[in-house]
């Protein structure tokens, strides 16, 4: 048995299609729009620093002091051996710098 | 064209630019899903589509917003297509001299192309409900030359007129005739194989 | 204790010497004029960086101002992408590169001149209404 169909009625059916999207799709179209909304706006955005609290005065004992420079030191020290150790990733500013000033976007290398 | 608004030579204001988009959403997704296979493509391009329109023209009058859309929305999937040549070839490349690397990684689109099998092909034997009659006319879209389905969906299903498709494409009104009646003409022939005749 | 008070000094002095690097990059604002010219594309996530992650671009940023201007303007196009990357994302990518620069030139030409002309055929035509 054959069906008929006209392109105007290709078009309706397509809409139809477009109301079946399921909600996943339907929920990420939505946040692309915001998305695209948000950006139709030039925002400004402005970077305070967050270090302007370490503010006011310490009085110590010279004795206190002296601890809480030990103390200082010593997580420093603890500090320092973790940096280097986990920050494998540190060595490789050569490389690094020949990929992004490659001719080839950085896109290429990432899968 | 779909979109009319009041107001015609007026800058759109952000609400009309929502309400555009709201309105051509599912539309562009689909028709990005025509093209490229792929739901999550499909959705990226749309995406990069809706921030370019939002980015470069979002001031424009707000009757302009569907021709700008789908120029934008087209060269998007074609420039999709140009990356997916470049990457291809580079993953040849690639793997051709990399043991270790096992091809999966460089190519998403291998491992996203069936998880869901959308387009179930309809038996030509059974009277069609409407879903399948869909998955039908779905799948012999995809099957369509990019720019056949291009000018098919602008001109039946995007109701714009042959000017107005042929800016969205970049090309002459002539050959906006000449896809589009390729187009039909495609259609009918794959149709016709699943007992359903266009006309 | 003056004395133990100098040792201690000296040798934090002597702990801070050898780490220059995360005593400073907690913040943006506690770069040095320098490094943001060179990390600028970073302004406005450096702080929303692990210390991980800033630690992949202060040398860059290091080294920076020995680079040619075209260079550093490719450096700045690419920067902020690199920095979205996962540290395991960039490990590939350098794997990548490293294997793509064995690779014969004229192939490697090939690939660029495609890339070339793909990035020239996209982006979007200036809109006529």
């Amino acid at each position: 048995m054959n069906t008929k169909l006209t392109t105007q009625e290709i078009g309706s059916l397509l809409d139809q299609s477009t109301r079946q999207l399921d909600r996943r799709t339907l929920d990420q179209l939505q946040m692309a729009r915001q998305h695209a909304l948000h950006s139709q706006r030039v925002s400004v955005s402005t970077w305070v620093s967050q270090n302007g609290m370490l503010h006011g005065r310490l009085q110590l004992s010279a004795r206190a002091l002296n601890w809480i420079i030990a103390a200082v030191v010593a997580s420093l020290l603890v500090i320092n051996v973790t940096y280097w150790s986990n920050l494998s990733e540190h060595d490789h500013s050569d490389i690094d710098i020949a990929i992004l000033t490659d001719d080839l976007p950085v896109d290429m290398y990432v899968d | 064209m779909r979109a009319d608004y009041p107001g015609v030579a007026e800058l759109s204001t952000p609400q009309q630019l929502s309400e555009f988009l709201a309105q051509a959403e599912r539309r562009a997704y689909k028709q990005a899903q025509f093209a490229v296979r792929d739901e999550h493509v499909a959705l990226d391009i749309v995406q990069d589509a809706m921030l370019k329109l939002a980015e470069r023209y979002g001031d424009r009058p707000a009757e302009e917003f569907p021709m700008l859309f789908q120029r934008i929305l087209q060269n998007t999937i074609r420039d999709y297509y140009r990356r997916q040549k470049v990457r291809s070839f580079w993953t040849t490349l690639m793997s051709s001299l990399a043991p270790q690397q096992d091809g999966e990684d460089f190519d998403p689109f291998d491992t996203l192309q069936d998880e869901n099998n959308e387009s179930q092909p309809a038996r030509p034997d059974e009277a069609l409900a409407q879903s399948q009659l869909i998955d039908v006319i779905e799948d012999a879209l995809s099957k369509l030359p990019a720019r056949q389905r291009e000018a098919f969906l602008l001109r039946y299903w995007e109701e714009m007129d042959t000017a107005e498709t042929a800016a969205a494409m970049g090309c002459s009104e002539g050959s906006v005739k000449t896809h589009c009646s390729r187009a039909t003409h495609a259609l009918s022939a794959m149709l016709k194989e699943r007992g359903i005749d266009l006309s | 204790m003056p004395a133990l008070l100098r040792n201690l000094l000296a040798l934090l002095l002597f702990a801070s010497c050898c780490l220059p690097l995360t005593a400073r990059a907690q913040s943006w604002e506690s770069l040095s004029a320098q490094q943001k010219e060179a990390l600028a594309p970073l302004a406005a996530t450096w702080d929303s960086l692990s210390d991980k992650q800033k630690a992949v671009f202060l040398p860059i940023a290091r080294r920076y101002p020995q680079l040619p201007p075209q260079k550093q303007q490719r450096l700045h196009a690419q920067m902020e992408k690199w920095s979205r990357l996962t540290p395991e994302q960039r490990k590939r990518a350098r794997e990548k590169y490293k294997a793509f620069n064995k690779v014969p030139a004229e192939q490697r030409e090939a690939v660029k001149r495609m890339v070339r002309e793909q990035q020239a055929a996209s982006g979007v035509p200036a809109a006529a209404p």
